[in-house]
């Protein structure tokens, strides 16, 4: 039986923004199940980074998380006070933010953090462990790193250390927000790879939120879809990329599919995103969808199911 | 065809010293690098981040000094005429930076932002530069509200497109395109390079394509060259490099990206 090791439901989320309560994610459902590599893709401004963040209750102050319910390995982290919430953070959930350099402390050594992350969660963590976990993420002078501060390190290695010390303690759930964003190509696999094994030899649950098809064709068990705020389609990775049914995620495949072929031109969604600030009770993709009709406008659409593949328009309506 | 612009031999080291009790250590950013690019075709420059690909951008427009080597434009080296001439083949070679680093003044409106180059490089009336501006705007597909717009009010694919209007405005030759599309989203990205493909007919531009993505290389570009650590390690037409890689470096990256 699949274990549901995270459970997010109706999840709002919001920013006070120039004195006005800006909602940023409106109602998500979320769910990961023990062992599962679950994919969040979406464009900027689609609420996908935020959504990974308050699963972590990392900028406090900015979210508002005015309904909705968080529950991990059944605590609800939403009720949870800041001492739960540390013992939680990288013990149990460990969360790769998009950039890396931040995440670190500059003033102390790789070494010294690594130490900190044992004196906080009170577990013996030796040095043959830190070279061990260094040199699983593709860094192949341990002891140089280790001994460095955060400003020594170029991107991609900042960004394998705070790897290293997300997986070093084995937690059950890792969260990597865009994990290839700021490394080269050659290095995209190497990183995709460490999360790849990681999930397999350990079975740790992995949610990875990008806006790179590869990386979720590369990783993803399960993906979520979203737009404006809203997931507008989930299902099983390859059910959504075989038979992709909202109108957005079929434009994005055409996008994604014209800059891989070698027809002169590219393929090209017109218009532009919406601005949260000016979110409307109606289907967020009304303005660049190409199937639009009268109902779209009505109301934010319903989640349609079907078996395990829900989607968010109502096109799919009149089958019920 | 001839050649738009020939570089020859550029050469170009920079000084690192990363905190102030380190002795500084050169790095050879740029290491002998000669091409040339014939007029009207797409060169694509490809190659990961460090490799120079950016400081070459730079210097073919003059707006960075290699320690050696010239960039013959139309057979003359930019960097051995006077600076007032260099002002005149400036309206000639414009570039687009990457968008990450941000180039558009935070203050000015888009109708300031694009008289500028007009006011600069055509020397146009007032009146001229509003009907110009308009034609612009028009160009780069952006309704003419947008003139009163700051560039924080903008989308990331408007703000390209302004910033793509600033380039052509001084109605250009060569056009150097570094990274245009790599802080776009998917969905955005088809509709700047569809107007980098249409500007480039209407106005017969040649283009410096600069980027690290292989597939808008192989899709957008006439011809490559591949940059690693500073040396220009292979170069062809794009179709030849693609299929038949000679360099062990390209082989891995063409193999990395299938």
């Amino acid at each position: 039986m699949t274990i549901k090791i995270l459970e997010m439901k109706n999840v709002n989320l919001g920013f006070m923004m120039e004195g006005e309560f800006v909602k940023v994610v409106r109602g998500v459902d979320f769910f990961v199940n023990s062992g599962e590599i679950v994919g969040i893709l979406g464009e900027s401004g689609s609420g996908k980074s935020v959504t990974a963040k308050s699963i972590f209750r990392i900028a406090e102050e900015e979210i508002i998380n005015d309904d909705g319910t968080i529950f991990f390995e059944n605590q609800e982290i939403t009720k949870m006070n800041d001492n739960e919430m540390t013992k939680l953070r990288f013990k149990k959930i460990a969360y790769i933010p998009q950039n890396p350099s931040d995440a670190l402390n500059p003033y102390q050594t790789v070494y010294k953090q690594f130490k900190e992350l044992s004196k906080i969660h009170k577990v013996k963590i030796d040095k043959n462990q830190i070279v061990k976990s260094l040199r699983d993420v593709g860094i192949e002078n341990p002891d140089v790193i280790m001994n460095m501060y955060v400003h020594q390190l170029s991107g991609g290695l900042a960004q394998r250390v705070v790897f290293a010390m997300s997986i070093i303690l084995e937690p059950p759930l890792i969260i990597a927000d865009e994990p290839t964003s700021s490394i080269d190509a050659s290095l995209k696999k190497v990183i995709l790879d460490v999360l790849k094994t990681i999930n397999e030899e350990k079975g740790i649950s992995i949610i990875v939120i990008t806006h790179d098809f590869d990386v979720v064709k590369y990783l993803a068990d399960r993906i979520y879809v979203m737009y404006g705020g809203l997931v507008l389609e989930e299902g099983n990775y390859k059910d959504v990329m075989n038979m992709p049914m909202h109108p957005y995620t079929k434009e994005l495949m055409k996008c994604v599919a014209s800059i891989e072929n070698t027809e002169e031109r590219f393929y090209s969604m017109e218009g532009s995103p919406e601005n949260p600030k000016k979110f409307k009770e109606q289907c967020p993709f009304i303005d660049r969808c190409s199937e639009k009709n009268l109902d779209c406008e009505i109301k934010i659409p319903e989640m349609i199911s079907f078996d395990n593949h829900n989607v968010r328009c109502v096109k799919y309506k009149e089958r019920f | 065809m001839s050649n738009i612009i020939e570089i020859v031999n550029i050469s170009k080291e920079f000084i690192i010293q990363k905190t102030p009790f380190e002795k500084p250590s050169r790095i050879k950013a740029l290491n002998k690098i000669s091409f040339s690019i014939e007029s009207g075709s797409i060169f694509g420059l490809i190659g990961e981040s460090g490799s120079g690909k950016s400081t070459l951008g730079k210097i073919v427009t003059n707006l960075m000094m290699p320690d050696k080597g010239e960039v013959r434009f139309h057979g003359q080296n930019l960097f051995d005429i006077e600076e007032k001439e260099m002002r005149k083949l400036r309206k000639d070679i414009q570039i687009v930076f990457q968008m990450a680093q941000n180039p558009l003044d935070p203050k000015r409106s888009v109708e300031e932002l694009l008289s500028e180059p007009l006011n600069i490089h055509l020397k146009l009336q007032q009146s001229d530069i509003i009907i110009k501006i308009n034609e612009l705007l028009k160009q780069v597909g952006l309704d003419e509200v947008y003139k009163d717009k700051l560039p924080f009010q903008l989308s990331g694919g408007q703000r390209q497109r302004v910033i793509i209007a600033r380039a052509i405005a001084s109605n250009p030759k060569f056009l150097v395109l570094d990274e245009p599309v790599s802080a776009l989203d998917v969905s955005m990205q088809g509709q700047i390079m569809n107007l980098l493909i249409d500007l480039k007919k209407e106005m017969s531009l040649t283009y410096l394509f600069i980027t690290h993505d292989l597939y808008l290389a192989r899709k957008f570009c006439t011809h490559i060259g591949v940059m690693k650590d500073g040396e220009l390690v292979e170069i062809g037409k794009i179709d030849d490099v693609m299929n038949h890689p000679k360099n062990a470096y390209t082989q891995q990256l063409i193999n990395s990206f299938k």
